[in-house]
């Protein structure tokens, strides 16, 4: 982990000081796109890019993944004649994950105009954590073919389109996105696997300083 | 040419493999809420395990045959005949062996069942919670240490499903919860098993 860190930090270290850069909070909203799945989560992030070209940025984005906790029905089953042979259960599933990751914007078009649409593409680590909290009566009764809380790091990619719209005092953006563990599985028969998120995200872009680059 | 002989090379390999070594075929996925047992499943992870004086019991492993010895299966259901009006239909739980030897013995379940009874009765079986009090059926651990004491106990179907896939020869799968008194002083709790079924299984 702390060579992927130092490797990232190298390959800032090596931009162009001089490089028009800026600073981008993100907001979004995103959907697990495994079938079936109904997990949700907001997204958030902060970018630091640096423009290199007129077509081209380097970004390092730090981003936090919230859970939006989602409630399933389940159902847990006792041998205790006195007790129903079942009752309901209350399964809670809760996402959440932090990734460090670099990428990239490349201009697809809009040279010449306020309005740009870029290909943005990122990787990196991330950390993801799956959360199941059970609710029933865990003295008398048993779940059957019960979840478990997962927690994994691995390479995360992630790319997508991104519009940007240019003003004098910055830029604002949205993004469509979709991403995942490059390969990371679950050993456990849980009904969920690792998220492949499909993410709306708007964001301000702040630049910090100006150079020869920075005309649209 | 190099590589035709390489790809047979590596399908030999992969047959004779699967000749001389057995494959094991039980899942284990430890219970987070249970620790030392193995969760309740209905997808046929071939285990059961529970708690004997605390301490976690489990079955032994499912294994193919190989060239180096035949299969082994975790569970067997036997039918008794007996000279009274009804037959003993016997489940067989047999024990992965560990260094505690007061738990090296194996569970069997008995119900009394009718002289017709066959292995298709068996899917009957399915939702049925059972309270055994030694007279309408009982446990038994059978161990160095153990007298064969007939015991009380609980059990619940949850699945147990034949499928016939021809003459004589089935496919099932079964699944459940028990908790028992063994005899003695032996008593299993929190116990639950999740089976695939084959004919060599069902000796009836």
């Amino acid at each position: 982990m702390n060579k992927i860190i130092a490797l990232l930090l190298g390959i800032l270290f090596f931009c162009h000081c001089d490089a028009q850069f800026y600073v981008e909070p993100i907001v979004g909203y995103q959907q697990d796109l495994n079938k079936g799945s109904r997990l949700r989560q907001i997204n958030s992030a902060i970018n630091v890019s640096w423009k290199l070209g007129r077509s081209f940025e380097l970004i390092l984005q730090g981003q936090r993944s919230w859970p939006i906790a989602y409630r399933y029905s389940d159902a847990a089953f006792t041998t205790n004649p006195t007790l129903p042979v079942s009752v309901d259960a209350i399964k809670i599933i809760s996402p959440s994950a932090l990734s460090l990751l670099v990428g990239q914007r490349l201009k697809l078009a809009g040279r010449a105009s306020n309005n740009s649409l870029f290909f943005t593409c990122y990787l990196g680590v991330s950390n993801q954590q799956i959360k199941v909290d059970y609710s029933y009566d865990k003295t008398n009764y048993t779940i059957l073919n019960p979840d478990k809380t997962v927690k994994e790091t691995g390479f995360y990619a992630s790319g997508g389109i991104e519009y940007m719209r240019h003003y004098k005092t910055g830029r604002i953006f949205t993004q469509l996105l979709v991403g995942g563990f490059v390969h990371e599985d679950i050993n456990y028969p849980n009904s969920f696997k690792f998220l492949v998120p499909f993410s709306f995200n708007v964001g301000y872009s702040v630049p910090i300083s100006k150079n020869k680059h920075d005309k649209k | 040419m190099i590589k035709n002989n390489n790809l047979l090379f590596a399908a030999l390999l992969f047959f004779f493999s699967n000749i001389l070594f057995s494959c094991n075929q039980t899942e284990f996925y430890a219970d987070p809420q249970a620790n030392g047992l193995g969760i309740f499943s209905n997808t046929g992870n071939n285990l059961m395990s529970g708690y004997i004086q605390n301490e976690p019991w489990r079955t032994r492993d499912r294994k193919t045959g190989g060239f180096l010895g035949g299969p082994t299966y975790e569970i067997y259901i036997t039918k008794q005949i007996t000279s009274g009006p009804k037959d003993n239909l016997i489940f067989t739980w047999y024990v992965n062996p560990t260094t505690n030897n007061i738990l090296n013995g194996d569970i069997s379940l008995v119900l009394a069942v009718p002289k017709v009874f066959g292995y298709k009765e068996l899917s009957a079986l399915k939702g049925q919670r059972l309270a055994l009090d030694t007279l309408n059926g009982y446990f038994t651990f059978s161990s160095a240490q153990s007298n064969f004491t007939k015991g009380s106990g609980n059990i619940y179907f949850h699945d147990m499903q034949i499928d016939s896939i021809g003459p004589n020869n089935f496919t099932g799968r079964m699944s459940g919860l028990l908790d028992a008194k063994l005899g003695g002083n032996l008593i299993l709790k929190n116990g639950r098993f999740d089976h695939s079924l084959t004919a060599l299984q069902i000796q009836f």
